[in-house]
């Protein structure tokens, strides 16, 4: 398994060599960006709108499409674009933050944030807190006095385990003390249906989606730093007296393998925050309900760094 | 009687040609193995765009209805179902048609469709409602005896021995446990690599039926006689007509069905044909001839498929929570419209809505002069040569296989997979058992999970599962599933001796 | 009772075991309950299947099927080196040629041209329909 790695390697700094003098005319031909999760979910759609003004001459040049690989939580994806993709700027790929970090703290997964290099971001969708509209509950007080008085009795929904919303969790019950239980769904979909059905207590879901979802529900907060455009009455969890800072906010963005050629990933970076900033890709964003938050490579970084951090201390008892 | 006034908003030139195209791809589409309903209408979801929302949804509605239908044809002509939802269709259908009568087959197939369909989007405009709030009352517990429901039907299914019936449903059970732990996210069985995202739906499902067809057809290639076909097995179109609404029995145990496991949220969908084609088998007069290529069966199974699709749209369209894998992918095509599913979506947005509705009674009738059209010349997939269809079975099948995740792994387990059901089949297993446990496993377990962690925070896990009308009367009907499996097994056993 | 049901019984109850063994070695119990009850229940039925009187099992002509998975395996190890097109029209050609019937027609090259033209034409239906109209992603490889 070594030797192969190193081969590769070895052939593909030959090849990147051997292009090198090509470089001068990237882009030159269309662009894919490998999305972790099927067609039709949140990250494939914004991806598809994110890039949708690729093609302009000012911007990137080409036009960009989107070649799906699910499966396994969003790994046998990203496994893929670490190990095999091509490193020569022709195969972006989508990230999804926290995701993909704890899974590579968690899992024994071939990506991490050393392998990958982030371009940009599009967009940020924080964790909201949500209860179905007939229940009893209307601040995050109230929620969880009743789960003080009644341990391991509250149910929380999300998307699966090691996803934005079971950061939000775990977070969630550190800051506040409480014995809750987290219901581990198969998808967003699936967990938000938990919480209007009643099935679970309350649930940690997609501001986007809840947002979207109002009238079935109660979204008592939104875990993030400040309060969000869409819904300016919600209180963040740090006013609601827990401890919750933005660790869970779901972010979106573009990302290339290490080893591509630095003035491709330098051309790219340059390009992108423009191209998601595009008049007609922002309405489009807007209108579908898409939360945006356009970051430059070097804040993207950052962020991902800080989260690294961050989630190999929280998820260290979680292995 | 809202739906009446949007009427016009369809008939125009536009959208009556997108209807037309939409209709005609997707019934081709449909037929290709690989290419599910979900796939097609996920590929088509980009070329929707940059249409307004209502072509782009009319144009999906077209495609979903048609898709459904489109899967029975391969189904019926080489025994390759084209989704999971027409494996019942394939029993009697390909039984019909290696008799001479796949015309007749593909009648029946598009004409009961038909009725089903309208069913199913009569039941969509003038129920949606209460039957929202119904669809809101099927939780995991629910859903778990759903699935355990439909396990109860495994054993009798396709299988002269209940023990091979039984195994081949645990043998599709156990690859539903490869990969990703559905709670806990930890892979399991991954011994390779290649095995990392598990056995998807659709890959078992070309691999099970499509290879062992390759097979079949090359081991016998130099023995097999040139196939003759007889015209005497063609009957007129209202002959065909005659029959299947004389069948009215299976008919409309089909569309009841197929409406109500379209509004039970999640995997239900695909399994509505052959629970149907479970239920009119006992109790159908024909009961002896099921499998052995009775119209009753494809009545039953594809008139259970086409009116699941108007039914799975209520939670979607009110509760944003989709009816079937189909339409979890068209809430995507909803939201990159704008277009947010909730209660208030009727009066938000009553011209998109209406119009798309309307639009799907219009696909159902294309869909079945369309359908009947191609029947007239499916003798045609029958006349090509052995080692022709062997390899196109074949290129199909690996392209079908590779484009549901761009992942060549699954190629390698479709390969596998169907080879090894070939040589099982050799010894009587039959792959609609392992298909059928593959697509209830993963329901079945996570179902269990996620009801026994509730069940917990709430007292008793025993008692969440045991408790609520619905629960009762699934349990209930399993038991009575069981014995009359038992019971009838054990009579046909007394025949015989 | 006959040799080709004994030997699957005896594959899946080794199996079974191998899963369930290997469960244990793999994972906390927890995660292995399903599987477990899976293939403790497959073990039970095969030796239950092992004493069932079925029906004789259909023999296989292995001198007419082996080619046919051998040019099919050489295809599938082939898509990830020559892609998804090419890979096709070989495998097209060689099957339908290796595949052929005495009563097909005697001229050897008026078939082989058919053979050639037809593949050639179904490719590009398939490049056709897949790649330009739906825009669908096939294996590639170096072309």
């Amino acid at each position: 398994m070594k030797i192969v790695n190193i081969t590769k390697l070895a052939l593909l700094a030959i090849a990147s060599l051997m292009l090198m003098p090509a470089q001068a005319d990237y882009p030159e031909k269309p662009i894919g960006v490998m999305v972790a999760y099927g067609p039709g979910g949140a990250t494939d759609f914004q991806a598809r709108i994110a890039t949708l003004a690729s093609g302009k001459a000012d911007l990137i040049g080409q036009p960009i499409y989107i070649l799906n690989k699910p499966g396994a939580g969003g790994r046998t994806g990203w496994n893929w674009f670490a190990s095999e993709a091509s490193q020569d700027g022709y195969m972006l790929g989508a990230y999804n933050v926290p995701h993909f970090i704890a899974q590579s703290i968690v899992f024994d997964t071939k990506y991490n944030i050393d392998n990958l290099e982030p371009i940009g971001n599009w967009g940020a969708d924080p964790a909201v807190l949500i209860v179905g509209k007939d229940s009893p509950f209307n601040t995050v007080g109230e929620l969880l006095a009743h789960a003080e008085a009644n341990p391991g009795a509250v149910t929380i929904s999300g998307a699966g385990k090691f996803v934005g919303h079971h950061i939000a969790f775990l977070q969630f019950a550190k800051a506040s003390g409480a014995n809750l239980t987290y219901i581990p769904a198969s998808g967003g979909v699936d967990a938000l249906r938990m919480v209007k059905a009643g099935e679970t207590v309350a649930g940690f879901n997609n501001l986007s989606d809840s947002a979207r979802s109002a009238a079935d529900l109660k979204i008592l907060a939104v875990a993030d730093l400040t309060r969000h455009d869409y819904l300016p009455d919600v209180p963040t969890l740090m006013e609601s007296g827990v401890d919750v800072d933005d660790s869970s906010v779901n972010f979106r963005g573009l990302m290339v393998p290490s080893g591509t050629p630095q003035d491709v990933v330098d051309y790219l970076a340059s390009k992108v925050p423009a191209m998601f900033n595009e008049k007609k890709t922002q309405g489009k964003m807007k209108s579908t309900n898409s939360p945006s938050r356009v970051m430059s490579r070097d804040e993207v970084i950052a962020m991902w760094n800080e989260r690294q951090a961050y989630l190999t201390e929280l998820l260290a008892g979680l292995k | 009687m809202e739906f009446l006034n949007y009427f016009d908003n369809v008939f125009t030139v536009y959208h009556i040609a997108l209807l037309v195209g939409g209709t005609f791809a997707g019934i081709i589409l449909g037929a290709l193995p690989g290419l599910s309903p979900t796939m097609s209408v996920a590929l088509l979801i980009p070329f929707t765009f940059h249409m307004k929302p209502e072509s782009g949804l009319i144009l999906l509605g077209a495609m979903y209805t048609a898709t459904v239908a489109g899967g029975a044809i391969s189904a019926i002509l080489v025994n390759v179902p084209g989704a999971p939802a027409n494996i019942a269709t394939a029993l009697d259908g390909h039984k019909m048609a290696q008799s001479g009568k796949a015309k007749n087959a593909l009648h029946y197939c598009f004409i009961s469709s038909f009725v089903g369909g309208v069913f199913g989007v009569f039941i969509l405009i003038f129920f949606t409602p209460p039957l929202a709030a119904l669809s809101l009352k099927f939780m995991s517990t629910e859903l778990f005896w759903v699935a355990i429901l439909g396990i109860t039907i495994i054993a009798t299914l396709d299988s002269k021995s209940v023990i091979k019936g039984l195994l081949s449903g645990l043998f599709g059970l156990m690859l539903a446990t490869i990969g990703e732990h559905p709670t806990n996210a930890v892979e399991r069985f991954v011994f390779t690599d290649h095995l990392e995202s598990g056995v998807h739906i659709v890959v078992g499902l070309i691999g099970l039926f499509a290879m062992p067809q390759v097979w079949n057809l090359l081991e016998n290639f130099y023995a097999k006689k040139n196939q003759v076909f007889s015209a005497t097995g063609d009957a007129t179109l209202i002959q065909s007509f005659r029959l299947v609404f004389s069948k009215i029995k299976a008919l409309s145990i089909g569309s009841i069905i197929g409406s109500i496991i379209g509004i039970i949220p999640g995997a239900g969908g695909q399994i509505a044909g052959i629970v149907a084609y479970d239920q009119s088998k006992k109790v159908s007069s024909n009961r002896e001839n099921y499998g052995k290529g009775e119209p009753e069966a494809i009545i039953a199974a594809e008139s259970a498929n086409n009116s699941m699709v108007g039914p799975s749209l209520i939670p979607l369209l009110t509760l944003s929570i989709p009816g079937s894998p189909t339409a979890a992918v068209l809430l995507g095509g909803l939201l990159i419209h704008g277009i947010f599913p909730g209660h208030d979506i009727f009066t938000k947005n009553p011209e998109v809505v209406w119009t798309f509705i309307d639009s799907l009674i219009i696909a159902q009738i294309l869909m079945l002069i369309i359908g009947l059209f191609l029947s007239r010349h499916s003798k045609w997939i029958m006349k090509v040569p052995d080692n022709y269809m062997a390899v196109g079975i074949l290129l199909l099948a690996v392209f079908g296989t590779y484009s549901i995740q761009n992942n060549y792994s699954d190629v390698l387990i479709m390969f596998t997979l169907g080879t090894l059901m070939y040589f099982g089949s050799k010894a009587g297993f039959s792959p609609v058992p392992v298909v059928l446990g593959l697509i209830l496993g993963t329901m079945t377990e996570e179902k269990f999970l996620l009801g026994n962690l509730i069940g917990n925070a709430k007292g008793s896990a025993f008692q969440h599962f045991t408790s609520g009308t619905i629960n009762i009367v699934l349990i209930s009907l399993c038991i009575a599933s069981i014995v009359y499996g038992v019971y009838s097994s054990r009579k046909s056993k007394k025949i015989k001796a | 009772m006959n040799s080709q049901i004994k030997l699957s019984t005896v594959i899946v109850t080794l199996v079974s075991a191998f899963l369930v063994y290997s469960s244990f070695i793999l994972g906390d119990s927890e995660n292995y309950l399903f599987p477990r009850l899976i293939s403790a229940t497959i073990a039970i039925l095969a030796i239950m299947l092992w004493f069932e009187k079925g029906e004789a099992d259909k023999s296989t002509n292995f001198k007419d099927l082996m080619p046919g998975i051998a040019i099919a395996s050489a295809f599938i190890l082939l898509l990830k080196i020559l892609g998804f097109y090419l890979a096709s029209m070989i495998v097209f050609f060689t099957l339908v040629m290796y595949y052929t019937k005495p009563t097909e027609s005697k001229d050897f090259w008026r078939l082989l041209l058919i053979k050639l033209g037809v593949t050639i034409v179904f490719t590009f239906a398939l490049y056709g329909l897949f790649t330009l109209l739906l825009k669908v992603h096939t294996p590639e490889g170096l072309f």
